[in-house]
Formats: C-alpha cells, structure tokens, sequence
C-alpha cells in the first residue's frame, strides 16, 4: 500500500512539476498525481503566499498557467535541501 | 588545555555552526510556508548548545561551571523543542526551569533527548538516542568524578556527544 505524502511532499511534487516549465492545473494535478479540487486548494494557498502565479493564457480566456515565482524556486531549492531533515525529524506536516 | 579537550572543542564548535546553519534554512522554510517556530528554534538551542560545550573547556573555573550546565540546559530544550515541532505539541512539565545541578541537567538531557527519538526516523533516531546515552555518561561520570573511572566515563560521554552531534549535523546540512 502507498505510503501517505505529508503536505511538504505534495508541495514540492508540486513545485518540481512547474519547475520543468508552466503548466495548466490539469496536467499539473496529473503530474503531482493530486485530485484536482485538492490541487485548486492547495495552488490557491500556494498563490496566496506567493510562491506561484496562476496566468490566464493570452490564446484562450478559459484557459490558465501556473507559473513558478521567484519565491517559489527558492522555496523548491530549500525544500530539496531539506528533504531528509525534515523526513527523519518528522517535521513535514508541521512547518 | 589537553589535546582531547582541544579536539572535543572544535568538533563541538563545528558542529554548532552546522545546526545553526540548518536552523536559519529551516527559519527561512518557515517564513515562507507559516506553520511552528518550534523545529528551527530547537535546533538553534543545539547550536548553542554546542557553542556552550565548546566554550565550557576553554573557559576557567566558574565561568567553565555555569556553561558546563547551560550546555546540557540547552541540549534539553532544543529537543524538547524539536519534539515538539514533530508533534504539534508542547509538554509544559519540559519548560526550561532553572536547574543548577549539573548531574540533574544532564540526566533531563538524557531523558529529554531519548523520549524525543520516539517521534524521529533513521539516522535522526539512531543518533539522537547515542547523544541520549552520551548525556546519561556524562551524569554517571560526573558522579564517580574524581575516581579515575569517573573521569573516563565522562570523557567518554563527552567525545561521544561531539563526535555523534558533528556526525548528525554533517549529515543534514543542507547541499
């Protein structure tokens, strides 16, 4: 059985999908292997604190693009570098 | 100043610049993401705890007395701290209180820092429970002080607990 992410892995499974480029929530959602009304959450807290953008795409109105900020990368470089600390101390779901 | 206390201050000082290190990543982690000050304060408390350890061996009489229990004080709260930060909780009864009997100190130390590895996985765990055992040394030590197995005990609490916090601190410094 699948061991349960912590909110800090989806973040940054999150995170190392934009870093490849911008992407539409669905894809996204699919690639970060999330439900997409769970992504929509968490993207809208992630915009909150801007950590990403979400863009409307000039082509199509309906169409959107969540784009990686600057906060964001540095926040995917801190995360990488992190990773085992936060795993071993159990400090995912908490910071 | 021996070679072994010279040894002993300067894996301490390393070690205590690479938890400080590893608590301003995780203080920069927290001002972007929200959530507890707890996990990056408790390593700053080790931090300064290590720099306490350090500057306890260079330093004379009482000023080498009162660091040598700030030291263990430290120890305590910084992983009551990070205990707390794993599980969103604080023991109230672990609030620092001012303790001036250094056996005592080191012994909360050693309970501290062992009911504390119940939360943590792999290395943490594993050499969170050896800095557990080194504090327990350094308490058994301090009571056989100044039989010449006392003093060896002791020392061997002491470069285990150098040794073991340099190891930790090298493993998770961020890369």
């Amino acid at each position: 059985m699948p061991r349960r992410r912590s909110r800090i892995e989806i973040v940054l499974d999150i995170l190392d999908a934009l870093a490849s480029g911008p992407e539409n929530p669905t894809r996204l959602a699919t690639r970060a292997n999330l439900p997409y009304d769970r992504l929509s959450s968490i993207l809208a807290s992630l915009e909150s604190k801007g950590i990403v953008r979400i863009e409307e795409k000039p082509q199509s109105q309906r169409s959107k693009s969540v784009v990686l900020t600057q906060k964001g990368w540095e926040l995917l470089n801190t995360l990488r570098s992190l990773r085992k600390i936060l795993r071993d101390f159990n400090l995912e779901d908490l910071l | 100043m021996t070679p072994i206390e010279a040894i002993i201050a300067v894996l301490e000082l390393v070690s205590s610049l690479s938890l400080g290190l590893l608590s301003a990543r995780l203080l920069r982690l927290q001002r972007i993401l929200g959530g507890s000050l707890d996990a990056p304060l408790g390593f700053a408390l080790l931090a300064l705890s290590q720099l306490s350890g350090a500057l306890s061996v260079v330093a004379q009489g009482r000023a080498s007395y009162t660091l040598y229990v700030a030291t263990s004080a430290l120890a305590s709260a910084g992983f009551a701290s990070l205990q707390a930060g794993s599980t969103g909780t604080r023991k109230k009864a672990l609030a620092v209180s001012p303790i001036t009997i250094p056996v005592s100190v080191d012994l909360a130390a050693f309970l501290v820092a062992g009911w504390a590895t119940a939360r943590f996985r792999g290395a943490a765990r594993a050499l969170v429970g050896l800095v557990s055992v080194s504090y327990a040394l350094r308490a058994v030590g301090l009571l056989l002080i100044p039989s010449p197995i006392g003093m060896l005990v002791f020392s061997a609490g002491e470069t285990a607990r150098a040794v073991i916090l340099t190891i930790l601190s090298l493993i998770y410094i961020p890369r």
